[in-house]
């Protein structure tokens, strides 16, 4: 996905949707929409600038499964916006042809004998456990409560 | 430097060099001279054995791990007497600086038991037997709670030692607790910890650094002789610079990170904290080496570190070629002030290096903004992927809820705090879809980038690269906190060697004009921490920024030596 912010109105290069406006067109081609309208290929922006509002902060907790307070959302975005600065530095450099760096130091997959260990204080593993139930983990409840009555 | 008893009323100082007739005028002198230094040597009459000790461990060269060692495995020193004492250090000063989390005096003590009685059988102890470490708090320690400083895991108690600390323990070092330290390794100041932050010895109203700020302030202060660390951004270099004390950095996966509480798992290391480079050097020996619970760790032979540093020769170091990094400019644009004095004292240790036959050459690091935009997007994603495990269910602090969803985003959401939250979010965004490519994939290309320039330095026949270890000294608290960016420049010369994954070595290198400590960064090539041993070494010889102590040191120390007269 890419949004170009340098023409008069915005393309959406993955979409092909042309937009009037900033908004509308983050709307309908952010990445944590679902992809129904989005076509398959994907462009890598070169040179990205984005502001962060609120709601996109808001998405991208959903994403984390971190919940934030109301002040602490405003300061995040002012936050993210100011990393966002600092991580574009990364732009100035000339990257074509470099590989991205898998390994470091070393790149040898570390295998072990096929052979069983016990660890044999089992019990040190649940003491810190919040709800322990039965040799379960007791959680709330997983499923929503339409799924739960059609199973 | 000592005060002799004389007699019966006369009183000699030597450093004086006058004789004093009676005791109130002696009390007085004492007081108005200028000699209260911690290089005292008290001769002393009392028959108490830890008063004895106290005074004894007192003086900067008898409280190294070694000589600590040396007294133990002779029999002058009781490990017990040891630990007591240090136990008291640490209820005198711990008070002020807040450096601990927890202090497992009753563990100690039984290990210190458990030693004389070993030593008096004549068994074979090992090579850091009787000497109290603190292990910074997100290494697991079985039976100790281990927090990563963090309010999500405060009631975590692990079942197992870190491979690290299980080293420690097997060469008999006595751990006496778990020190504060940023929450999760993210910071750079050890206020952003969970629980307080900790404080400066050198000026109690700054910071001691992060995120290994409380080892740093603990080993500064003498409340122990040396301290666990962990370095993923500069964790272990900054604090030590901050604090007046040398850390290491080792090479990545030289030493094993099996039971580190994971915040960045392609740029964690542990490494050791301590007041001088062969103090370093020997507990290096004991850490390095490979560990089948890391799948990360190096199955290289570990060289005998003691060896090179007691060759014949240690001032000389002809064979040695040091790229110096000389660009005050690079300093100076970035908002730090007062770059001066930081350049005033790495301009003469250079000149120390020149003087020791190091041959020098000037280099230039030009990419040290860019290494950092690279390090803020790879280690906070790799961070939310690290951190996704701490949702409350089989682990930490959970709270009420309905649904799973919900006790995943509350338990989060109000277990960490704010730094941890920013750089999870920062991390998720950096590799959500669309975002991946332009972020965490161009990211390690600058990474790759990095590595390469810093290889290539080395292989143009550079032993070491030396730099200021930070662009300035201890800030005061809450001077950065409000603004994360200005909080993430501290890192900017420690960050190249962790995303190059080479060793580097911090050690003092003077004080600026408010009397702050100052630190020097060697970075080495891969697996040479022996070359940077041996010059930090040199260095050492030649000058002794090292042995200076702060001044709740120096007041510690001259309240045991009004205790007797």
């Amino acid at each position: 996905m890419a949004v170009r912010f340098s023409s008069a109105f915005l393309v959406s290069c993955s979409c092909s949707v042309l937009s009037w406006s900033k908004r509308s067109c983050l709307d309908k081609c952010t990445p944590f929409t679902k992809r129904k309208t989005c076509c398959s290929i994907r462009q890598t922006p070169q040179v990205m600038r984005m502001e962060f509002d609120e709601q996109d902060v808001k998405k991208i907790c959903q994403l984390a499964q971190v919940q934030v307070t109301q002040t602490e959302l405003k300061q995040l975005a002012a936050d993210f916006n100011s990393i966002v600065g600092l991580i574009q530095k990364m732009d100035k450099l000339d990257l074509n042809g470099t590989e991205a760096a898998e390994y470091i130091i070393n790149a040898h997959n570390a295998l072990r004998e096929d052979s069983p260990r016990s660890f044999e204080e089992r019990e040190t593993l649940f003491n810190s456990a919040p709800a322990f139930v039965d040799n379960f983990y007791d959680v709330p409840k997983i499923l929503e409560d339409s799924q739960h009555s059609e199973g | 430097m000592f005060w002799r008893f004389v007699g019966s009323t006369f009183f000699f100082c030597p450093t004086c060099r006058i004789v004093v007739h009676n005791g109130e005028r002696w009390k007085r002198h004492k007081s108005t001279c200028f000699q209260q230094s911690p290089l005292t040597r008290l001769q002393c009459h009392t028959k108490s054995f830890s008063t004895i000790i106290k005074k004894q461990l007192a003086d900067v060269d008898n409280s190294t791990v070694l000589s600590i060692t040396e007294n133990f495995k002779r029999g002058e020193w009781k490990a017990v007497d040891i630990v007591v004492e240090y136990l008291n250090r640490i209820h005198e000063m711990d008070k002020l600086l807040g450096a601990f989390l927890t202090v497992d005096a009753e563990r100690a003590l039984q290990k210190a038991r458990w030693l004389d009685e070993k030593w008096r059988k004549g068994e074979p102890l090992g090579p850091l037997a009787a000497v109290p470490v603190a292990v910074k708090d997100n290494l697991c320690t079985k039976g100790i709670p281990t927090t990563a400083g963090s309010r999500i895991l405060e009631n975590f108690i692990p079942g197992y030692d870190a491979t690290t600390v299980s080293r420690l323990e097997a060469a008999d070092a006595i751990v006496v607790g778990k020190t504060n330290m940023d929450e999760f390794g993210m910071g750079s100041s050890t206020e952003l910890s969970g629980f307080h932050p900790s404080k400066n010895p050198w000026d109690p109203s700054r910071v001691c650094g992060g995120s290994s700020g409380g080892s740093a302030a603990a080993v500064a202060s003498g409340m122990v002789p040396f301290a666990l660390g962990s370095d993923t951004g500069g964790s272990i270099r900054q604090p030590a610079s901050f604090c007046g004390i040398c850390g290491l950095k080792p090479t990545y996966g030289r030493v094993s990170r099996f039971g580190l509480v994971a915040f960045s798992s392609s740029l964690d290391t542990v490494g050791p904290m301590a007041s001088s480079v062969m103090e370093l050097a020997s507990v290096f020996q004991v850490l390095a080496g490979h560990d089948s619970m890391d799948s990360t760790s190096l199955l290289d032979k570990v060289p005998c570190y003691k060896d090179i540093l007691q060759e014949r020769g240690a001032l000389d170091l002809k064979d040695i070629k040091l790229g110096v990094v000389y660009d005050e400019r690079m300093l100076s644009s970035k908002g730090f002030g007062q770059v001066e004095d930081v350049m005033r004292c790495f301009q003469e240790s250079v000149r120390v290096f020149t003087h020791l036959n190091a041959k020098v050459v000037a280099i230039s690091l030009p990419f040290l903004e860019e290494a950092l935009a690279a390090y803020y997007v790879i280690a906070p994603s790799e961070a939310s992927s690290n951190l996704a495990r701490y949702d409350g269910v089989r682990f930490g602090i959970r709270q009420e809820a309905a649904h799973i969803s919900e006790l995943y985003q509350k338990s989060r959401g109000m277990g960490m705090g704010s730094e941890v939250k920013r750089r999870i979010l920062t991390g998720t965004f950096a590799l959500s879809s669309g975002y991946y490519d332009a972020y965490y994939r161009k990211a390690l290309q600058v990474r790759q980038l990095v590595s390469q320039q810093l290889k290539n330095l080395f292989q143009q026949q550079l032993d070491i690269i030396i730099c200021p270890t930070t662009p300035c000294a201890a800030f005061e608290l809450g001077e950065k906190i409000k603004d994360p960016v200005k909080m993430y420049m501290e890192d900017l010369l420690t960050i190249p060697a962790s995303l190059a994954g080479l060793p580097a070595l911090s050690v003092p290198m003077g004080f600026d004009s408010d009397h702050l400590p100052l630190g020097l960064q060697l970075i080495g090539n891969q697996q040479r921490e022996d070359i940077l041993f041996r010059a930090g070494h040199a260095f050492q010889l030649a000058t002794n920024w090292h042995r200076h102590r702060p001044l709740m040191y120096r007041n510690y120390v001259s309240t045991t030596t009004d205790a007797i007269h």
